[in-house]
C-alpha cells in the first residue's frame, strides 16, 4: 500500500491484516519501490499523487521489480490531466477515491479476474 | 419657430432624457457626471433655441443668450471631468481639473454681465445673435482648449481597450464629436462670420447615436461588467471547489473506511474478545472525531475566504503575512498539484506591521498565485523539462513593505504588458480578464501600488508596495 496519507495507509493495513493478508506500507513512491524490492508483493495499491515520487513515475520501476504483480492505482483526482497521466500507464486498474473498503476488495478480485482470468492473484490468507 | 429651433429643442430634450436614462441605469459616478454635463448642454440648447427664434423679443433674446452662455461655460469643464472619470484618471489630473473648474466659475460670475454679452446683433438670417464682450473671448479660448483635452483622455483610454469596449468608446467619441461640431459652429456668427448653421441639424444625431451605442452596443452598460465579474468569480469558485473537494475526500474516505471495516470485522467475527471490540470501537470513534475535525477546519477556511470576497471597503489592520499565506495555500493546493507547480514563500517573521484589509490581501494573493499557476499550466508542452515554480517574497524597506509574486512561466509579451491591468484584457482561456484589474483595485483601496516586470520565456514578477505604519 503506497499512499502519502497516513490515515489511509493505516486503515487499509488494519483492515486487510485482520483478514489474513500481509500488508506492507510506504508513504511515497520512492519508499514504495524500496519496499517492493524487498518483499515482492502480489498486489500493489498505489496513490497517484504523492509528495516525493508520484504513482505514475513509480509504475515503470515497480513493473520491472515485480513484473507479475497487479498494480492498482488509486487517485482522488478526476480531471483530464489525471486521466491522461493514467492512460499511458502499464497498470491493471485505476480506482477513483473515495472507495469503500468492500469495493476495494471486490474491485481487486474483479479486475484481477478480468486481466488474468483468475482470482488467484491475491495470496490466500496467510 | 424655424427648423433651427426645432432641431435644437429636439437635441436638448433628447440629450437630457438619454443622459438621465444612462444615470439611472448605471447608478455610478460616470453616469452622474455625464448627466451633469448633459444638463448644461440641455440648458444651452434651450437658451440658444429661444435666442435664434424670430418671434423672440430683444429682452428675452438677450436673457436667453446669457443663460445659454452661462450653461455653455460649464460644458467644457464637465466634459473634461467626465472624460477623466470615464478613463479613470481623475487622480492624475486632479489639479488641472480643479483649476479648470475655478476658471469656469470665474467665467460664470461674468456670464450675466455686459463684459460677457453686452448686447445682441443681427447676423445673416438670425435677427438676434450674441455680440461678444471681452470675457466672451476668454470663454471661446477656454472652450476650444478644454474640449480637445477631454477627447485626448478618451483617446488615450481607447488605446488600452480591446474588442467590444474599444468599439464602444469609439462610438462615444464619434457621437459626442458630432454634437460638439454642431455646437462649435455657433461661435462663428458671434464673430460676424456668416457661416451657414446647418451644423445644428446634425446635432440631434448625437443623442441618437448615444442611444444607439447604449442600447445596441451596451455602452455604459454596467451589467456587462457585473456579468463578467460574476463569470470570473465562478472560475475562482471552480478552483476553490476542486481544492475543497479534494481536501475533504481523504478524511471522509478514512471515516467511511474505518467504520465499514469495523462493522465487517465485527460481523465476520474477526475480533477475539469483548476487550478487543471495545478497544477497536474506541479507536474508530477517536479517528472519526479527528478526521471530522479536519473536515470542519477545511470548511471554516473556505467559508472565511468566500466571506472575504463580499467585503467592499477596506477595513485596514495589521496582518501576519505568513499566517495569511498558510491559509490561502490549501485553497489552491489542488490547482498547484495537478499542474505540478512548486510553491515557495520567503516571509521574514519579524516584519513590521503595515495596514491592509486582511480579506482584500487574501484575495490579492489568491488572484496573483492563481494567475501565475495558469501562466505555468501548459509550460511543459514544448518538451522542456524544468521545475515550474511560484515564489512569494516579502521584503521590508524603511517606509514600505514589498511583496513579490514571481513565476518562471512563459512571460508576457512587452506589447501586452501595459494592458494587463485593464478590465477584460486576458491572454488566457480561463476567466474574463478581470482578475488583475480587481487585484489592482483592491491594492489601491489599501493605499498600495502594483507593478509588473516580465521577460519572455523567463517569467513574470508582480511587485506590490504598501506603506508601513509609522
Amino acid at each position: 500500500m503506497i499512499d502519502d496519507e497516513a490515515g489511509v495507509v493505516e486503515m487499509i493495513q488494519d483492515h486487510f491484516s485482520l483478514r489474513g493478508y500481509e500488508v506492507f506500507t510506504a508513504l511515497d513512491g520512492q519508499e514504495g519501490i524500496e519496499v517492493c524490492c524487498e518483499v515482492k508483493p502480489d498486489v500493489i495499491l498505489l496513490d497517484l499523487k504523492m509528495k516525493v515520487m508520484d504513482g505514475d513515475k513509480a509504475v515503470p520501476f515497480l513493473r520491472e521489480i515485480v513484473p507479475t504483480a497487479k498494480i492498482f492505482v488509486i487517485s482522488a483526482y478526476q480531471d483530464e490531466i489525471t486521466q491522461k497521466r493514467i492512460a499511458g500507464l502499464a497498470i491493471d486498474a485505476y480506482f477513483e477515491k473515495p472507495l469503500t473498503m468492500l469495493s476495494i476488495e471486490n474491485k481487486m478480485y474483479c479486475s484481477a479476474s478480468h486481466f488474468k482470468g483468475s482470482r488467484s492473484v491475491i495470496n490466500e490468507p496467510v | 419657430m424655424n427648423p433651427y429651433n426645432l432641431s435644437l429643442l429636439f437635441f436638448a430634450f433628447c440629450t437630457f432624457f438619454i443622459s438621465l436614462l444612462i444615470w439611472l441605469k448605471r447608478q455610478d459616478k460616470v453616469g452622474q457626471i455625464y448627466f451633469i454635463f448633459s444638463i448644461f448642454v440641455t440648458i444651452w440648447g434651450v437658451g440658444f433655441s429661444i435666442l435664434i427664434n424670430q418671434n423672440t423679443s430683444y429682452l428675452l433674446a438677450l436673457f436667453s443668450a446669457r443663460v445659454a452662455n452661462a450653461a455653455a461655460v460649464m460644458i467644457p469643464v464637465t466634459w473634461f471631468h467626465f472624460s477623466l472619470i470615464f478613463s479613470d484618471r481623475v487622480k492624475k489630473h486632479f489639479k488641472l481639473l480643479r483649476g479648470l473648474y475655478l476658471l469656469a466659475f470665474a467665467l460664470l460670475i461674468f456670464s450675466f454681465s455686459p463684459l460677457f454679452v453686452p448686447d445682441l446683433h443681427s447676423v445673416s438670417s438670425f435677427a438676434y445673435f450674441t455680440h461678444p464682450g471681452p470675457m466672451y473671448h476668454v470663454f471661446t479660448a477656454f472652450f476650444f482648449l478644454v474640449i480637445p483635452l477631454g477627447f485626448i483622455q478618451l483617446f488615450e483610454k481607447m488605446k488600452t481597450l480591446f474588442g467590444v469596449e474599444k468599439y464602444q468608446s469609439k462610438g462615444l467619441m464619434v457621437s459626442t464629436a458630432i454634437g460638439f461640431m454642431g455646437g462649435s459652429l455657433t461661435f462663428l456668427p458671434a464673430y460676424d462670420i456668416a457661416f451657414p448653421q446647418y451644423g445644428l441639424f446634425f446635432m440631434p444625431i448625437y443623442p441618437f447615436a448615444m442611444a444607439y451605442f447604449m442600447i445596441k452596443q451596451k455602452l455604459f452598460d454596467i451589467e456587462e461588467i457585473a456579468q463578467a465579474a460574476h463569470r470570473d468569480k465562478l472560475a475562482a469558485i471552480g478552483i476553490l471547489t476542486a481544492s475543497m473537494t479534494h481536501e475533504i475526500k481523504n478524511p471522509l474516505y478514512i471515516i467511511h473506511g474505518i467504520a465499514e471495516s469495523y462493522l465487517a470485522n465485527l460481523e465476520d467475527g474477526l475480533y477475539q474478545n469483548t476487550d478487543e471490540i471495545i478497544a477497536k470501537s474506541k479507536m474508530v470513534i477517536q479517528k472519526t472525531i479527528d478526521q471530522a475535525s479536519r473536515v470542519i477546519e477545511i470548511m471554516k477556511r473556505f467559508s472565511n475566504f468566500t466571506k472575504s470576497r463580499i467585503s467592499e471597503n477596506a477595513l485596514r489592520g495589521a496582518v501576519d503575512l505568513n499566517e495569511l499565506l498558510e491559509g490561502i495555500l490549501p485553497l489552491i493546493q489542488h490547482d498547484l498539484d495537478i499542474n505540478k507547480i512548486t510553491f515557495e514563500k520567503k516571509v521574514p517573521k519579524e516584519i513590521q506591521s503595515f495596514l491592509v484589509d486582511r480579506y482584500h490581501m487574501e484575495e490579492i494573493l489568491f488572484n496573483l498565485i492563481v494567475n501565475a499557476s495558469h501562466a505555468l499550466k501548459d509550460q511543459d508542452k514544448d518538451g522542456r523539462d524544468f521545475k515550474k515554480k511560484i515564489e512569494v517574497f516579502v521584503t521590508e524597506q524603511k517606509n514600505t513593505v514589498s511583496l513579490i509574486i514571481q513565476d518562471n512561466g512563459p512571460g508576457i509579451a512587452p506589447q501586452k504588458l501595459p494592458y494587463i491591468f485593464e478590465p477584460f484584457y486576458t491572454t488566457k482561456k480561463e476567466g474574463m480578464g478581470l482578475g488583475l484589474y480587481v487585484t489592482k483595485k483592491l491594492i489601491e483601496k489599501n493605499q498600495g501600488e502594483i507593478s509588473v516586470n516580465s521577460k519572455l520565456k523567463q517569467g513574470t514578477s508582480f511587485f506590490i508596495k504598501f506603506k508601513k505604519q509609522l
